[in-house]
């Protein structure tokens, strides 16, 4: 449903060249009715948690909200900010456990342990990306892929935040206002807070920050001769990442009731690549079908199932040979292609926006 | 003192191991320019096709080594034919994410062949142990120490002495010129990727009978090289084996003296530490930098 609305920098890119109708050059990110768009997919997503009926449905259904929130996440700090952040994985274990933490040894109410792992997530991103700040593409990586292996040490070992052994048990699940939401509910929860996300993604994304920040991301030492403040922007989006991290994080931990540390190892981490990966770098709305494709392959498929390593790592290598602009992109590029045809004018390869 | 030694000679192997893995990652960056996140992965299956060696095929223990090196070697070209080659000229962060997905392809392998449950490759000494300044070494320990040094310095004559290394070194300097004067990428790329997975398995077999062989036996050994080859520079392997040295010893006796619950993360912590005051490590690489 949301490939209609998707806005496909590919198609979009060609037509200021058009001849005659002169007018203001609208960035490809202003052509897609994003607002519409995203009034259909709250409308379908709607009527997905109303058909939900089983449990196991609407676990399915939360489960891929939350994913394609994690995901968002990964989309702010390396679609849009540029940075390979590698502790994506374990930021959403770290609004998991601060989110248990707060409610379960704290007795807050679910609200305020999301919007403390949201802030506790962010807080410690912001310390980690002060640590490294100055480090390029590689060392970034790499540090971050310390932290998070450090951070599930952590989780393991400091029992006074994280439980024993980094186990914990029966949390308790969403609620609203004091009464434990079952089932349906506890999933259009899950749902809303997708929607909350994406909208302000999407806002983000056509915002002048999404302007610098594609900037700050190609041509670093242009933008800043231009008065955009690189770190400015790239700890903009490396937080606010992890806070959406932290959220999926919360999430997750009231929805399973459980946690434990090997849960936000390099596994979650890969399914987190994937999710943007396979969806698209180029938009918000990658994530959104990433998420699908990661919770809903395994199920349908039963041979993936087994071999879901194998399989989803091929895949990784594979989308980065032949579609590194994932579906969206490739979407953007048939409707492109469809466009130009009926303009009759030879179809010209999609100017990919990402690297 | 004897507890002091022990930890020492303990800390010098695994530095030992760390900078046979990070050599890898330095090899391949000089000749391609990429980093290879499934060298942890191609660790563990070094040592699980050495076990498969000595136990299935009734080799001798020398014997399997010389398989797992050879085989790893094969394994690593390919590796380079299959996640590295399509991608050249592409960003950085693609050849990344891809050699990653090779990692978990390996992995899952690995867990198909031979399951989850931990194994163990005996070493050439058994458990025997030597008595050092008092102190108990395992022989292991020695032959890490040897063997390793040994292979150091070969690797590090071939970078210098011949005109593989030459070429290594010309395309590390600068990439443009290097392949305008006729050097091939393909070629250097596919024997830097074979190099470094037959460095894996030199390790893997070095150290997989000091511990249990599980299907991510390798992925710690490799964050740890990671931080020794940040820490070192990336750029010399001079710098990079005397950080991972040093990371091994630091590593031991913080575990020996501080906590041992955090025993992995202490090089990570050092390596954040040195990140946040130098960027660029300890010893930077001094010409062309990458970016």
């Amino acid at each position: 449903m949301s490939e209609l609305s998707v806005d496909p920098a590919g198609a979009a890119g060609g037509q200021p060249t058009a001849p005659a109708t002169v007018g203001p050059v609208r960035p490809p990110v202003y052509a897609g009715r994003q607002g519409l768009g995203l009034a259909a997919f709250a409308v379908a997503l709607a009527v997905i948690v109303v058909l939900a009926d089983s449990p196991y449905s609407q676990g399915l259904v939360g489960q891929w909200a939350t994913l394609a929130i994690a995901g968002l996440g990964f989309y702010l700090a390396f679609g849009v900010g540029g940075q390979f952040s590698f502790c994506q994985a374990a930021l959403v274990g770290l609004g998991a456990y601060s989110s248990a933490w707060l409610t379960q040894d704290h007795g807050l109410p679910f609200a305020l342990g999301l919007l403390g792992a949201v802030a506790i997530t962010a807080v410690v991103a912001a310390g980690l990306f002060a640590l490294v700040k100055r480090c390029d593409a590689f060392y970034f990586a790499i540090a971050t892929l310390a932290f998070g292996f450090l951070a599930v040490v952590v989780f393991r070992e400091w029992s006074s935040f994280a439980g024993p052994g980094g186990e914990r048990r029966s949390l308790p699940g969403i609620s609203l206002g004091g009464d434990e939401l079952s089932g349906r509910s506890s999933a259009a929860a899950v749902v809303v807070v997708l929607l909350l996300a994406l909208g302000l993604t999407l806002l983000v994304e056509r915002s002048p920050l999404n302007r610098e920040a594609a900037a700050v991301r190609h041509l670093p030492l242009a933008a800043s001769t231009f008065g955009i403040g690189v770190m400015r922007i790239r700890a903009t989006m490396f937080v606010a990442g992890a806070a959406y991290s932290g959220a999926a994080g919360s999430l997750l931990a009231h929805r399973n009731r459980v946690l434990s540390p090997e849960a936000f190892d390099i596994e979650l981490a890969i399914d987190i690549f994937l999710v943007l990966l396979f969806g698209g770098l180029g938009s918000a709305w990658g994530p959104v079908l990433g998420a699908a494709f990661v919770v809903w392959a395994p199920e349908q498929l039963r041979f993936i199932g087994r071999d879901r390593d194998l399989v989803f790592g091929g895949l990784l290598i594979a989308i980065m040979i032949f579609v590194p602009d994932g579906l969206v992109g490739l979407a953007g590029r048939v409707q492109g292609l469809v466009a130009d045809r009926r303009r009759g004018r030879p179809a010209e390869p999609a100017v990919a926006g990402e690297a | 003192m004897s507890r002091f030694v022990l930890l020492t000679i303990s800390g010098l192997a695994d530095g030992a191991i760390y900078a046979l893995i990070a050599l890898g990652f330095v090899l391949i960056y000089k000749a391609t320019g990429v980093i290879n996140f499934a060298q942890g992965d191609l660790v563990t299956l070094g040592a699980y096709v050495a076990l498969w060696a000595y136990q299935d095929l009734r080799l001798t223990l020398a014997t399997s080594a010389l398989v797992a090196v050879l085989a790893l070697a094969c394994t690593g070209a390919v590796l380079e034919r299959v996640a590295a080659a399509p991608l050249r000229g592409r960003s950085v962060h693609v050849v990344v994410i891809a050699t990653l997905g090779a990692a978990l392809v390996i992995r899952s392998l690995v867990i198909r062949w031979k399951g989850t449950s931990p194994q163990r490759l005996p070493g050439f000494f058994g458990f025997r142990t030597v008595e050092v300044l008092g102190a108990r070494i395992p022989m292991q320990n020695l032959l890490i120490l040897g063997a390793a040094a040994l292979a150091l310095s070969l690797v590090a004559l071939l970078l210098q002495g011949t005109s593989f290394g030459r070429q290594v070194r010309a395309l590390a300097t600068d990439r443009t010129t290097a392949q305008l004067m006729g050097i091939s990428v393909d070629r250097l790329s596919m024997a830097a990727f074979a190099l470094a997975a037959a460095l894996a398995a030199v390790g893997a077999v070095l150290v997989a009978p000091t511990q249990q062989l599980t299907p991510t036996f390798g992925f710690g050994p490799m964050l740890f090289a990671f931080a020794a080859a940040i820490i070192g520079g990336f750029g010399r392997i001079g710098g990079v084996a005397l950080a991972a040295v040093l990371l091994g010893v630091l590593q031991q006796w913080a575990t020996g003296y501080i906590d041992p619950s955090y025993r992995e993360i202490y090089p990570f912590v050092l390596m954040l530490g040195i990140l946040a005051v130098r960027p660029k490590g300890l010893l930077p690489e001094q010409v062309g930098q990458r970016v």
